[in-house]
């Protein structure tokens, strides 16, 4: 569903990803976790087609990912960290805008979009401007944009920043019923509970190079027992001795 | 703590002016050498030699008249720094976080806001206006009255711009009275060209329409009599600190006990799900996003006074127009090509680089750049027409031309907007630039250049065609139809090749990316 090949950017002297190979099956939720500045959202940008690499290459659903590959970017979604989205525009505008965007089809649209606006509780504020709305009233409106017209790939960089409680709970059901019908999520986040919760393998990322990659109870196993993945990643991404092999995928 | 947040609010000024690009701090200082060489010359003179010479009953006319315009002008002015500081930037929240008390907060804000803003301004009225009477009345005490009494009129611009603010947050969100103030703003860029033509002859009968203020200021600010000199004195001295102190004291109020917060949430009523095609998805986005965005409008309105300028410059001088060889359908036909041109190249270029905005957002999206350049072309198309046949039936009234002229005039303005536009798009997406604080700065200076050589090479272009369009039969000027329709004729072929070639590569941009440069 989702291969990375040599994938490396270069912001002048200074790499900010280096060499990542990852391959994501169909029906896995795959975290990226890193701490801040350790090129988490390069490399989902780099996978989503918006910023190009300095070298290697990117495969989604078995097409090369493009910019201008509209039929392929139909089948994915991505949830940016900063949910900037247009202020002038209503909730439900612009919502019917990404509908159009897709290409839904009416009946459709309606249905999931008033399956997820009742699932995240927005509807009493579908009328009000985006402007208006609160951080995390904008992430839930994102999250229901990049979800209702169902993508066989769903990108989320950092989704839960700003979500109540309940939402988070939602999102989670949902991401994990959403993978078990065959598609593909990849999720970065900085609360390693949720990782630890529902992805199926995870990854750690520190200074652009990958430390770990594995099922939860793999980097448990290599990390020795009683370890936690807050601990592995702790010691991973502060220079600390641990015992996981630092590189499992080529 | 009162004296460590005005020395806080000092240094984040100075900052700022530390902070200016070099471009800048010539252009301050070209608009400070202006205001001192020329506009404050001039208001001197203005207000001395009216008040030197008028009768008695007119200078206190006058000096309503003058009090009046100084309230409205100051308030309107202190209204938009009130907006952004107070309720936009955040800025009051940081501080009253801290251990200090609302009071000294908001008195160390409204004491930058009577000095920076209104004190420089009423003191200079008030001394030029007091020495010139003090003077004509030969007592110098003239002087101290006039500045108290224009102290005054600065309390009361600061009651009236606090009492706007708190009414209009009211009934709308502080951003959208902020968006109507920078459209205001934009607008009334050209007031001083309308002051400058028309102000002069209508200042005498407006004076006239004021009320008779004798009771209050003769004895006060001119023609002085001690009691009631001493009396005013302090009755304005005493209700200017009441009005500050009830200002200060309802401001902190409203911030600590949050009623100055509690505004309007704008609230559609239909929440309908609608699709439609991604290009009309697109089209309606960007009128929306206009329709609710004044600081749009401000961007771009300005750009439709062109024509008038043009018909200004060319019936006015003599040099261009009155000759042998103009007439009113050259006229005409003139700002049709020139207006046209120059409104659709500068409006489309807004338009598109507006989208520099949004273009993360864009991306993500699966829409194609052509689908992208579609919607902007005719969302350039549908807001520059109509408001271009407008101005041209405006000017239709002004000028002595028969229908045919405004027909051909139409239908060139029609064409000329979309073979220009695809051009203004392209260069509308040569790095644009993104400005939260200044949303009309969109264009680079590399793009303002080349925008602008393209007019004037454009406009004298069109400018040389369009004598070969206007006939003389020895009696009068005639439109030659057979040469107009040569025009139209190429202009539709322009139109067409605009839109396969310059549309296609604006297309390319978008799917390509183009480098955007964010100012703040």
């Amino acid at each position: 569903m989702i291969t990375a090949s040599n994938l490396t950017k270069n912001y002048g002297a200074k790499a900010a990803v280096k060499n990542i190979n990852l391959s994501i099956k169909k029906g896995e939720l795959f975290a990226y976790l890193g701490p801040n500045g350790s090129g988490k959202s390069t490399t989902i940008k780099m996978l989503m087609g918006l910023l190009e690499p300095t070298d290697g290459t990117v495969e989604i659903l078995g097409e090369p990912m493009r910019l201008n590959n509209t039929e392929l970017k139909r089948k994915i979604s991505f949830v940016p960290d900063t949910p900037d989205i247009i202020g002038k525009l209503t909730g439900n505008e612009y919502l019917n805008f990404v509908a159009s965007i897709y290409k839904m089809d009416k009946q459709v649209y309606k249905e999931k979009r008033d399956e997820l606006v009742s699932m995240f509780e927005l509807g009493g504020d579908l009328g009000t401007l985006v402007e208006e709305y609160s951080h995390g009233m904008r992430q839930k409106l994102v999250v229901i944009g990049a979800l209702m017209h169902s993508p066989k790939v769903i990108f989320l960089d950092e989704p839960n920043v700003g979500l109540d409680p309940k939402s988070n709970r939602e999102l989670k059901n949902y991401l994990t019923e959403y993978v078990k019908q065959g598609n593909t999520v990849f999720l970065t986040t900085h609360t390693l509970s949720l990782a630890e919760e529902i992805a199926d393998r995870i990854c750690i990322i520190y200074k652009g190079e990958i430390k770990a990659l594995g099922t939860l109870q793999e980097l448990r196993e290599q990390a020795g027992s009683g370890r936690t993945l807050e601990d592995i990643f702790l010691a991973l991404t502060d220079g600390e001795d641990v015992h996981v092999q630092e590189y499992t995928e080529s | 703590m009162f004296k460590s947040i005005l020395k806080v609010e000092a240094q984040s000024r100075l900052n700022y002016f530390k902070a200016l690009s070099t471009g800048k701090i010539i252009l301050y200082l070209f608009l400070v050498m202006i205001l001192l060489a020329m506009v404050v010359p001039a208001v001197w003179m203005v207000v001395n030699l009216f008040l030197m010479n008028a009768e008695e009953m007119m200078i206190g006319k006058a000096l309503v008249l003058l009090s009046l315009f100084l309230i409205a002008i100051l308030a309107l002015f202190l209204v938009n720094g009130i907006i952004k500081e107070m309720f936009m930037d955040k800025n009051i929240d940081s501080y009253l976080v801290l251990p200090v008390t609302p009071k000294a907060v908001f008195s160390v804000k409204l004491f930058y806001q009577f000095t920076l803003k209104v004190l420089p301004v009423v003191l200079f009225i008030g001394i030029a206006a007091g020495l010139t009477l003090a003077v004509r009345y030969g007592a110098p005490a003239l002087v101290l009255s006039s500045a108290v009494y224009f102290l005054f009129v600065g309390a009361v611009s600061i009651a009236v711009a606090y009492a706007i603010v708190f009414a209009v947050t009211k009934v709308s969100s502080a951003r959208r009275v902020g968006e109507v103030l920078t459209l205001a703003g934009g607008v009334a860029g050209v007031l001083p060209y309308f002051i400058i033509v028309a102000g002069g002859q209508y200042l005498l009968p407006v004076i006239e329409m004021m009320p008779n203020a004798d009771v209050i200021f003769a004895g006060f600010l001119y023609n002085p009599s001690t009691v009631k000199y001493i009396l005013l004195l302090v009755v304005f001295a005493a209700v200017s600190a009441a009005l500050i102190w009830l200002v200060l004291n309802y401001v902190t109020d409203a911030f600590v006990k949050g009623t100055a917060n509690t505004r309007m949430v704008e609230r559609k009523k239909t929440v309908a799900a609608e699709t439609g095609s991604p290009v009309r998805a697109l089209l309606n986005k960007d009128f929306t996003m206009t329709k609710r965005d004044f600081k749009e409008w401000s961007a771009v309105l300005p750009q439709y006074l062109f024509p008038f300028v043009f018909l200004y410059l060319l019936t006015s001088n003599p040099l261009i127009y009155g000759g042998e060889s103009s007439s009113d359908d050259q006229v005409m036909m003139s700002i049709a090509f020139a207006g046209s041109i120059m409104i659709s190249l500068f409006v489309a270029a807004m338009n598109t680089a507006r989208d520099a905005r949004t273009y993360a957002f864009l991306k993500m999206m699966p829409v194609s750049g052509m689908d992208i350049a579609k919607a902007k072309y005719l969302y350039n198309f549908i807001t520059i027409t109509p408001m271009y046949i407008l101005i041209t039936i405006i000017i239709y009234f002004i000028l002595d031309v028969p229908v045919t002229t405004l027909i051909y005039a139409a239908v060139v303005s029609v064409l000329l907007v979309l073979t220009v536009a695809p051009l203004g798009m392209l260069l509308g997406t040569m790095n644009p630039v993104v400005s939260k604080k200044n949303p009309a700065l969109r264009l680079d200076t590399a793009a303002n250049v080349i925008i602008s050589v393209t007019i004037f090479a454009l406009i004298f272009l069109m400018g040389y065609l369009t004598q070969f369009t206007i006939g003389f039969n020895g009696e009068e000027y005639y439109l030659k139809h057979g040469t107009m329709l040569m025009v139209i004729g190429v202009l539709i072929v322009l139109s067409i090749l605009s839109y396969v070639i310059l549309l296609r590569k604006t297309g390319a941009r978008y799917d390509e990316g183009y480098n955007i440069t964010y100012k703040d």
